[in-house]
């Protein structure tokens, strides 16, 4: 056989297996596209459900888009990337050099034939290089006659691929689910929507009407009643007459008080006004409950605080009752705006009073703001235990305490009341005095002697038992004991960050 | 390489690499008479020797260097001598001096005389028990392959080749070999203890009333011969890359060396370890029958080759980490030469 045959059946095998290895590279192209799109599987169907539920809590019908078209598009996804990825392996050209030693590897024929191509492509510089191709080209036959085996296709990463795959079909069943409920879930609500509601009372729509009649219903989700799984436009579209048992039955608590429909810091402001402007007439309404009303029309708020005490309710009722009387009260004593030193250290009448109940109104209400109506008022807060080893008669606080430091009552605030002027605050951090200069004296004393005390000596008798083994020092080189040790000591300490 | 050794037809080729094997085959089973067992050591040897290159044999006392070493120089017919280091040895023992001789007159001249370093097949026994100064004369010896004494510089006569033991236990008392010197030889081989089976084979041999006498199957010309064709072997390539990238695979931050090797070497192979394994390589393909280098030839020869080569560093020597592990590591991170090239 001459060179040129070899080099041409050289060739042709060199071609064939480089087909084949494109092929299974193609193959396991796929397979690793389909690895890395598998996460569109899981995907989709999120997208889905997540514009599922914005448009749930929309109060629209989430049931936009069919669910065979979202597995639909969950499983092209991948497929389209894996025929991608295949299609990028398959157009990446395989040697003949690689082809060939593929084939060597598979017939065992240790790189001859490899070789035997490399020196057909070069002029021959010795009898070595054609003993080489011509040992090659008698095992060409078999070369020609074989195939290379196909590759076993695996996909990268099949942990990762099945919890896709897992993520994906809990998701589309999520997302099925969804809208299937949502929707049973949204013509329950029509119907429901359409019948007469039972429930509210006469009285107490006329108790509300009486007392706000362009008021609307509260938007405070938590009072929308707990059966209604509707969105909150949807509860405020359906039901425009219904009032709140809630607010009737505050309504009936609190006949007169000025304070429904606001907040607690709010209510104590204007039980104060209250008492000053209509001492006596309970349940008219007065000039600052006209102006929180206005700023109720402004603005909704909550109306009473669930976990305000009875007992205070009612000291607040009395304080109020009783400083009817009197023109100018402490109102609730909760307010620290309204506490004893400006009552007592400020000679204000009864329009810079107003004035400052306005402002202060405002303050609550930005403040209310402020803290998106998460938090809250810090005045309504029980005050904390004291702390303060004032001094006091009985169970009964200090009477001269007014909050001014020195030993007083707990201090009910901080903030802007704190911050005035001329308000002052004892120390919190008690400082401690220095200890001063340090003198040291030495004294020259003479050196006394003293009696020795005997000790025994203790017979020390020769060694009853064998010494034991001792050891032949390590033979090992200095350095690797030395280095041995080191690091046996580090692994038994602790790593330390 | 000199052309007329080069083969130029196949025939001579293939005639050449024949009477390699054949001549190969009868030294190693001449040498197999005396030593029983360490198969691969001998064929470590030997390939070392038509190489042209030296071996270090690391093992313990009395597994048959010494034995196998010298029965080499009996079986080839070559000159053999022996040199037992110890601390106090100097170089001029080694290389040769002047000295006084009578001159048959009644006067005496000065005349030089060579060591034991002249000779083809030169025994170092325990090269680590002699201080740096005199390993160092060794150097010169084994690259240049010549000995410079004062103005006076001897050419050893090839072939030459220095075969040196020592103890890896028994390190009291000893100068590790510097790196210089470690690279000088071609082959580091390690000699294990002999199977089981060769126990009695050794018992019977050694201890009976005969004794075993090793007939000279091959001459020193013989052996020039046979380097001469091994030199010949064409090597492919994909081999000389695949070479390359094993001994790169060994220094630490070469876009080839694994993991291990960035952690626990602290210097890798110099190309005198790619020439090594070609070299070897080469000897490997024509015992295989084969007329040009294949990757499984460097695979074969490259942990003689590079275990020597590759300087462990101070947290590998703590981990206990072998050369040998490393080697293995390089070799299975380079497995595919042409997968990732291509």
């Amino acid at each position: 056989m001459s060179q040129s045959d070899t080099q041409q059946r050289l060739d042709q095998v060199a071609q064939r297996a480089s087909a084949e290895l494109q092929k299974a590279a193609g193959q396991q192209g796929f397979a690793e596209g389909l690895g890395r799109g598998l996460f569109w599987f899981a995907l989709i169907p999120a997208l889905c459900l997540g514009v599922q539920l914005v448009r749930y809590f929309q109060g629209h019908d989430p049931g936009f888009l069919a669910i065979g078209w979202v597995v639909a598009l969950a499983l092209v996804l991948p497929l389209l990337a894996g025929l991608w990825w295949r299609s990028q392996r398959r157009a990446q050209p395989v040697a003949a050099e690689r082809a060939l030693l593929a084939v060597d590897r598979q017939l065992g024929t240790a790189d001859r034939l490899t070789s035997a191509a490399e020196f057909l492509r070069r002029p021959l510089a010795g009898g070595f290089e054609a003993a080489a191709i011509e040992d090659a080209a008698q095992r060409l036959a078999s070369a020609e006659a074989s195939h290379l085996p196909a590759m076993p296709v695996s996909i990268e990463g099949k942990g990762r691929a099945l919890v896709w795959l897992i993520a994906g079909g809990t998701l589309l069943v999520l997302a099925a689910q969804l809208g299937l409920w949502t929707r049973d879930a949204l013509d329950s609500t029509r119907e429901s929507a359409q019948a007469p509601r039972p429930g509210a009372t006469l009285a107490s729509e006329e108790a509300v009407a009486k007392l706000d009649p362009e008021a609307s219903p509260s938007p405070d989700p938590t009072r929308a009643p707990a059966d209604s799984k509707r969105p909150s436009g949807n509860a405020v579209a359906a039901k425009p007459s219904k009032p709140s048992p809630d607010l009737s039955d505050q309504v009936k608590e609190s006949q007169g008080k000025s304070g429904v429909g606001q907040s607690a810091g709010a209510q104590s402001t204007s039980a104060a006004s209250q008492s000053r402007s209509a001492p006596s007439s309970q349940g008219q309404s007065s000039e600052p409950e006209k102006a929180a009303a206005k700023k109720d029309d402004k603005k909704p708020r909550p109306v009473a605080e669930p976990t305000e005490d009875p007992e205070k309710k009612e000291n607040q009722e009395e304080d109020s009752g009783s400083t009817a009387g009197k023109g100018s009260s402490k109102g609730s004593n909760k307010n620290p705006t309204t506490s004893s030193w400006k009552s007592k250290d400020q000679v204000t009448n009864e329009d810079d009073q107003q004035i400052e109940d306005d402002e202060q109104a405002e303050d609550d209400e930005e403040e209310q703001e402020s803290r998106g109506g998460v938090q809250p008022h810090m005045r309504d807060r029980r005050p904390p235990v004291s702390r303060d080893l004032q001094i006091a008669f009985g169970n009964r606080s200090n009477p001269d305490a007014n909050g001014r430091g020195g030993p007083s009552e707990q201090k009910k605030s901080r903030g802007v009341a704190s911050l005035v002027l001329g308000v002052p605050i004892p120390d919190r951090v008690k400082g401690q005095p220095g200890p001063g200069p340090t003198k040291v004296t030495q004294e020259r004393v003479e050196p006394q002697a003293e009696a020795p005390e005997a000790r025994p000596a203790s017979a020390r008798a020769p060694r009853s038992g064998p010494m034991g083994s001792l050891g032949h020092p390590e033979l090992d080189p200095w350095t690797r004991a030395v280095v041995r040790a080191y690091f046996l000591a580090r692994r038994t300490t602790p790593q330390q960050p | 390489m000199n052309d007329k050794h080069q083969p130029a037809t196949a025939d001579e080729a293939r005639a050449a690499a024949s009477k390699f094997r054949e001549t190969y085959e009868t030294i190693r089973a001449e040498v197999s008479r005396m030593m029983v067992g360490q198969e691969e050591v001998i064929e470590g040897v030997l390939t070392a020797l038509l190489a042209g290159g030296h071996v270090l044999l690391e093992g313990v006392p009395g597994l048959g260097k010494t034995m196998l070493v010298s029965s080499l120089g009996r079986a080839v017919d070559l000159s053999f001598s022996r040199i037992q280091f110890t601390p106090d040895m100097m170089p001029a023992d080694v290389r040769g001096s002047s000295v006084l001789v009578d001159d048959g007159r009644g006067g005496h001249t000065l005349q030089f005389e060579e060591g034991p370093i002249v000779a083809h097949l030169v025994l170092a026994d325990e090269i680590n028990r002699a201080t740096p100064k005199t390993q160092s004369a060794m150097l010169e010896a084994m690259q240049e392959r010549q000995v410079s004494v004062g103005r006076r510089t001897i050419q050893l006569e090839e072939p030459f080749c220095v075969m040196a033991t020592q103890n890896p236990v028994e390190q009291e008392g000893t100068y590790p070999l510097p790196e210089a010197q470690l690279d000088r030889f071609l082959f580091k081989l390690v000699v294990g203890y002999p199977k089981e089976s060769d126990y009695k084979e050794i018992l019977a041999r050694t201890t009976g009333d005969h004794e075993v006498e090793l007939k000279k199957v091959s001459s020193a010309a013989d052996i020039l011969a046979m380097r001469h064709t091994a030199r010949a072997v064409p090597v492919p390539q994909h081999v000389q890359d695949y070479a390359v990238r094993l001994v790169m695979g060994t220094q630490p931050g070469s876009a080839y060396a694994p993991e291990l090797v960035d952690r626990f070497v602290s210097l890798g192979s110099s190309p005198r370890g790619a020439q090594a394994l070609i070299l070897g390589a080469k000897v490997k393909a024509l015992l295989q029958g084969r007329f040009s280098v294949a990757e499984e030839d460097i695979r074969a020869v490259a942990k003689p080759v590079l275990r020597h080569r590759i300087l462990l560093g101070f947290q590998g020597q703590s981990e206990g980490i072998t050369t040998d592990q490393l080697v293995d590591a390089v070799l299975a991170h380079n497995q595919e030469a042409l997968g990732a090239r291509a």
